[in-house]
C-alpha cells in the first residue's frame, strides 16, 4: 500500500467527518466519530508504512502551490508543503494511535451531552482537532506550521470551552488562550529570526544555513523555542493552565490534550533543536532543559499529590511526565554537543530512545487514565475524590482499565511505563561517563530526584485509584451509578492492551525508536547493541539489562506458586472478621481514608514547597463549648501564582488601564487620531 | 460601449479636456467646502450627489478624450449608485430617522472652514513634492490636489461633525476624493479594481444605513456622542 496516499487519506477523512457533523441528524450523531476512526486507521497505517520503510513521503497542497504560483516573487513559501519523515510518522502515528479508541469511546461518551449541547460544533471540532495536529508536526514550512499551530490551539479553545455555562471553564479557557498566544509570540519570533538569516520559511532552507549561526542569535533561539513550546508542553513555570484547561474539555478531549496535544511541543523542540539546529546545538542548552524538566517532574507530581479533582490530578500528572521525557531530550542534547574528542552519540541516540519510547507510553496510558476518569465522571457526575469509593463494585471494567493504566504509569513491570522509566534511569546513569563536573553532578541529583518522583507517582496513583474505586462509597452519587456503554468500555481495554503489549514487545519497538533517534542525531543505528533477543541492554556493557518479557514469564510462572504459598501453606489462613471500628458499633463511610488524609504525610514534608492554608470555621451555638459544625478549608497555592503570575497581571492591567485613557469612546476622536496621524505623516514622511 | 473622440474621428484641442476636468474637479472641492459650510442635512444630501455628478462628469472626460474605454464603465456606475441610487436611499433614511435637535459641531463652522483652507495649502504643498519627484501624470497636476483636498476634507467633516448621518457622507465623498485620484492619476485603475472598490462604497453604504436605524432605534438620535455609553 501507498504511505502517501493513505495519509491523504487520512486528512481528508478528518475534514469529511467534520463536515459531516454539520449535516448529520439526531439519529447519525456518532457519524463523525466514525470517520475519525476511518481516518486514524489509514493515518495509524501510513505512518507505521514510512516507519518501517523507512522512506519519507512528501505531500503538497495544491491550494499552496497555486499561491505559490500567484506570488513569484516570493521565496517565502517556495516547498510549502507537508513533509513526513521519520519523527513526523513517529508523532502521526502517536496521534492516531490515540484517536482510535477515542473516537470508539467518543461514540459512547457523546451520548452525555445529547440534548443539553451542540452535537454538531463537537462533531465538528472533534475532527479537526486531530487534523490540526497532524498538520502541525508535518508541515514543513515555518508559516504553514504557525497555521496549523494556531488551528490547534483555536479548536482546543473552543474545546475548552465547549461547556460554557460553567464560568470556570470559561476562566480556564481564557488562560489558556492567552497562555498559548503567549507561546506562539514566542514562536513567531523564532521563526522570524530564522527567516532573517535564511531569506526563506521553508524548514529546508533553515537546515541548509545551519552550522552558521553565531552566538547570540543562537541563544535567543534556543529560549524562544523552549519558552514557546514549553508553555504548550507545560514545563513548570509555565505549566498553570494545564491543570486548568485539560479538565474542562470534554473527556475524549482531555484524554487527546494530555495524550498527544502537549507531545507536539516536544515534537517542535525535537524538530528545532535536533533537525534545525543540530550543528549548533550547545551542551550547556542540554543542562538548562534537564533542569527544568526535573523540576517539572517533582513539582507536577507533587501538585497532583494534594490535587483531590481527578482529571487535575491527570492533568498535572501529565506536566511530570513531560518533564520524565524532557530529561531523556535534555541528556541527549549534553551527549551529543558535549565537545570533547570522545564522542557521545550512541548515547545520545540512546537517551532520545528513551525519551521516545517514554512519550508513546504516556501517549497510551494517560489516555487510558482520562477515559477512565470521564467514565467515573459519567456515572457519578462528580470528578471530586471525597465522593467517590467503592465504584470497583458497580464498574468493573472501568476499575480494571484504570488499575492497568495506574500501574503502567506507577513504572511497574512488565507494563510499558516500567521499560521506558528504566531506559530513563539508564541514560541518566550511562552519563556519568561524560567528564564535566557540572553533569557529574547534575546527573546524581536528577536521578535521585526521578527517584522520588517514581515513588511519588506510586503514591499518588495508589491514592487516585484507591480511594475513587475501593472501600465503601463516599457519598450517594456513587450508588446511582452504572458501568458505561459498551464503546466506552471498548475504548479504554484497546489501551489497557496495548499499555501491555507495549511493555512485552519492547524489543521490538526499540529498534523502530532506534531509527528516529539515529536520524536525529545523524548517527547509525544502535539497536543492535541494544537488543538482545528479548533483552534489552544499555550501549554499555557492564551495566544491568533487563528482560520485558522474561520478566513477565517469570512472573507468570511464580504467580502459582505465591498463590499456593498464601493460600494453601500460609500460616496465617484467611479468616473473615468485622473490622475495627475504634468501638463504635457500626462502620460508616465518614470514618474512611479521605483523599486529603492520604496526602497529608506528602504536605507535610513538602509543607515549604505548597505552602498549604489551612482555616478551621468554629459554628458555635449559645455555648461556646457547644460547637454545631467545624468546617476546616484547605487550600493550595501555587508558589509560581504567588511570586511570577500575579505580578505580572497586575503590571499588565496597571498600564493597560493607563493606556486606556486614550479610548474615550467617542467615534470623533478616533477619527481625529487617524485625521492627525495621516496629515503629519503627508507632510513629514514624504 | 460609447465612443471616445478618436472612434468618432473627432480632434480636439487638448486644452478642452483638461479644462473641462479641471473644471469638474473644481466643482467637486467646492462641495466638500460646502459640506463642511453647512449643517443640513438634506443640502449634505444633494451636495453628495452634486459631487458624484462632477466625478462621473470627470470620469466621461477621461474615457472620451484620452480614449481609456474601460472608464466608461466606471463612469456609468458612478452615474447610477452614487448619483441616483445612494442619495435617494440617504432621503428616505433621512424621511424616516426621527427629528431632532441640532447638535454643535465639535470645531465651528468659520474655525472649520479655516482649517480646511489649510488643508488645500497642505494638499498642494504635498502635491508639489510629489511632482518634485519627477512623476509624470497623465493629467492635470490641480486634480491631485484637489483629489487630495477632497479627501482630506472628507476627513475633517467626519471628525467634525457629530452626527451620524455626516460621518456617512463623509466616508462617502472621502471615497470620491480616491476615485478621483485613481481615474485622472493612473488614467484608470485595473477595472477589477475599480468594480471592488465599488463593491466596497456599496457595502459599506448599506451597512453604515442600518447602523443608523439602530444607532436612532436606541438612542432616539443619531448624535454620535451618546455611543460614548456603550463604553462603560
Amino acid at each position: 500500500m501507498d504511505a502517501h496516499l493513505l495519509f491523504i487519506f487520512s486528512a481528508v477523512l478528518y475534514l469529511a467527518g467534520a463536515v459531516s457533523a454539520l449535516f448529520g441528524s439526531p439519529k447519525t450523531r456518532w457519524g463523525a466519530y466514525l470517520f475519525a476512526i476511518a481516518a486514524s486507521l489509514t493515518g495509524l497505517i501510513s505512518s507505521l508504512l514510512v516507519l518501517l520503510n523507512n522512506s519519507p513521503i512528501t505531500v503538497h497542497i495544491p491550494i499552496l502551490q497555486s499561491l505559490k504560483d500567484l506570488t513569484p516573487t516570493l521565496s517565502l513559501f517556495s516547498n510549502m508543503g507537508l513533509h513526513v519523515d521519520a519523527l513526523s510518522a513517529f508523532f502521526v502515528l502517536l496521534i492516531s494511535m490515540l484517536t482510535l479508541p477515542v473516537s470508539i469511546y467518543a461514540i459512547g461518551y457523546v451520548r452525555e451531552y445529547e440534548g443539553k449541547k451542540s452535537q454538531e460544533l463537537l462533531g465538528v471540532l472533534y475532527n479537526l482537532f486531530p487534523l490540526s495536529m497532524l498538520l502541525v508536526v508535518t508541515a514543513n514550512n515555518a508559516l504553514l506550521f504557525l497555521i496549523c499551530w494556531e488551528l490547534m490551539t483555536l479548536v482546543t479553545y473552543f474545546l475548552v470551552t465547549f461547556d460554557h455555562e460553567n464560568p470556570e471553564n470559561v476562566r480556564a479557557g481564557s488562560l489558556y488562550f492567552i497562555m498559548a498566544h503567549v507561546g506562539t509570540a514566542f514562536l513567531i519570533a523564532l521563526f522570524v529570526l530564522f527567516y532573517q538569516h535564511s531569506g526563506s520559511l521553508d524548514f529546508d532552507s533553515f537546515r541548509q544555513i545551519a552550522g552558521s549561526w553565531s552566538e547570540l542569535p543562537k541563544t535567543l533561539l534556543f529560549f524562544f523555542a523552549l519558552i514557546g513550546f514549553g508553555m504548550k508542553a507545560g514545563i513548570v513555570p509555565l505549566h498553570i493552565w494545564l491543570p486548568e484547561a485539560h479538565p474542562a474539555a470534554p473527556t475524549p478531549i482531555s484524554a487527546l490534550m494530555s495524550g498527544v496535544m502537549i507531545k507536539t511541543a516536544i515534537y517542535g523542540l525535537l524538530r528545532i533543536y535536533f533537525d534545525l539546529l543540530r550543528p549548533d546545538m550547545e551542551w550547556w542548552w542540554g543542562v538548562v532543559i534537564l533542569a527544568l524538566a526535573t523540576i517539572s517532574a517533582v513539582i507536577g507530581i507533587l501538585f497532583a499529590l494534594i490535587e483531590r479533582d481527578l482529571k487535575r490530578i491527570l492533568a498535572y500528572s501529565s506536566v511530570e511526565n513531560i518533564g520524565i521525557i524532557l530529561i531523556g531530550v535534555g541528556l541527549a542534547m549534553i551527549f551529543y554537543a558535549y565537545p570533547s574528542s570522545v564522542k557521545f552519540e550512541t548515547l545520545a541516540s540512546f537517551a532520545l530512545i528513551a525519551a521516545l519510547f517514554h512519550l508513546a507510553n504516556h501517549t497510551v496510558f494517560k489516555g487510558l487514565l482520562f477515559m477512565g476518569a470521564g467514565a467515573v465522571f459519567q456515572a457519578t457526575h462528580t470528578r471530586n475524590l471525597e465522593h467517590l469509593g467503592g465504584l470497583i463494585r458497580w464498574m468493573p471494567w472501568t476499575a480494571a482499565c484504570f488499575l492497568v493504566g495506574a500501574v503502567a504509569i506507577s513504572a511497574l513491570p512488565p507494563l510499558n511505563g516500567f521499560v521506558s522509566e528504566w531506559l530513563i534511569f539508564q541514560s541518566l546513569i550511562l552519563g556519568l561517563a561524560v567528564p564535566d563536573l557540572v553533569v557529574k553532578v547534575a546527573l546524581p541529583v536528577c536521578a535521585a530526584l526521578l527517584a522520588l518522583t517514581g515513588a511519588l507517582v506510586a503514591a499518588c496513583f495508589v491514592r487516585a485509584f484507591g480511594i475513587t474505586f475501593l472501600a465503601r462509597p463516599r457519598s450517594d452519587k456513587v450508588e446511582q451509578a452504572r458501568e458505561v456503554p459498551l464503546p466506552m468500555r471498548f475504548g479504554m481495554a484497546v489501551l489497557a492492551l496495548l499499555a501491555l503489549s507495549m511493555g512485552l514487545t519492547a524489543t521490538a519497538i526499540v529498534p523502530v525508536l532506534s531509527n528516529i533517534a539515529s536520524s536525529l542525531v545523524n548517527s547509525p543505528g544502535i539497536e543492535t547493541a541494544l537488543v538482545n533477543g528479548t533483552i534489552l541492554s544499555p550501549p554499555a556493557a557492564n551495566h544491568g539489562t533487563v528482560s520485558p518479557l522474561g520478566l513477565a514469564w517469570a512472573f507468570l510462572f511464580l504467580l502459582p506458586i505465591g498463590i499456593w504459598f498464601m493460600l494453601i501453606r500460609s500460616p496465617f489462613q484467611r479468616r473473615i472478621a468485622p473490622t475495627w471500628a475504634c468501638g463504635l458499633s457500626t462502620l460508616s463511610p465518614q470514618m474512611e481514608y479521605t483523599a486529603t488524609g492520604f496526602s497529608k504525610p506528602i504536605r507535610m514534608i513538602f509543607r515549604s514547597l505548597i505552602q498549604p492554608r489551612k482555616e478551621i470555621i468554629e459554628e458555635t451555638d449559645e455555648s461556646s463549648y457547644v460547637k454545631r459544625r467545624v468546617r476546616v478549608r484547605l487550600d493550595v497555592q501555587s508558589p509560581f501564582d504567588r511570586s511570577f503570575y500575579s505580578p505580572v497581571s497586575a503590571f499588565i492591567l496597571k498600564s493597560s488601564r493607563s493606556i486606556r485613557k486614550i479610548q474615550s469612546g467617542s467615534i470623533n476622536a478616533y477619527l481625529a487620531y487617524i485625521f492627525l496621524a495621516l496629515v503629519v505623516l503627508l507632510i513629514f514622511a514624504r | 460601449m460609447p465612443f471616445c473622440s478618436t472612434d468618432l474621428g473627432l480632434t480636439f484641442d487638448p486644452q478642452i479636456g483638461e479644462r473641462l476636468i479641471d473644471l469638474f474637479a473644481a466643482f467637486m472641492l467646492v462641495c466638500s467646502l460646502l459640506f463642511l459650510a453647512t449643517e443640513r442635512r438634506r443640502l449634505h444630501v444633494r451636495l453628495y450627489a452634486f459631487q458624484s455628478l462632477s466625478l462621473a462628469i470627470v470620469a466621461f472626460s477621461v474615457a472620451f478624450f484620452q480614449c481609456e474605454r474601460h472608464i466608461f464603465i466606471a463612469a456609468i456606475l458612478t452615474l447610477i449608485l452614487k448619483v441616483i441610487i445612494i442619495p435617494i436611499v440617504m432621503e428616505r433614511i433621512l424621511h424616516r430617522l426621527i427629528p431632532q435637535q441640532t447638535v454643535k459641531p465639535a470645531i465651528n463652522i468659520p474655525a472649520s472652514l479655516l482649517i480646511a483652507g489649510g488643508l488645500v495649502l497642505a494638499a498642494d504643498l504635498l502635491t508639489q513634492s510629489i511632482l518634485a519627484t519627477g512623476h509624470q501624470f497623465a493629467l492635470a497636476q490641480n486634480v491631485l490636489t484637489i483629489s487630495i483636498a477632497v479627501m482630506l476634507l472628507a476627513l475633517l467633516t467626519m471628525v467634525t461633525r457629530k452626527k451620524a448621518l455626516t460621518q456617512v457622507i463623509g466616508f462617502l465623498s472621502m471615497e470620491n476624493g480616491l476615485f478621483l485620484a485613481g481615474i485622472t492619476i493612473t488614467a484608470g485603475m485595473p477595472m477589477i479594481v475599480e468594480l471592488g472598490v465599488f463593491f466596497d462604497v456599496l457595502v459599506a453604504f448599506f451597512i453604515m444605513g442600518v447602523f443608523l436605524y439602530r444607532i436612532s432605534e436606541t438612542f432616539d438620535t443619531i448624535n454620535l456622542e451618546r455611543l460614548t455609553k456603550l463604553k462603560h
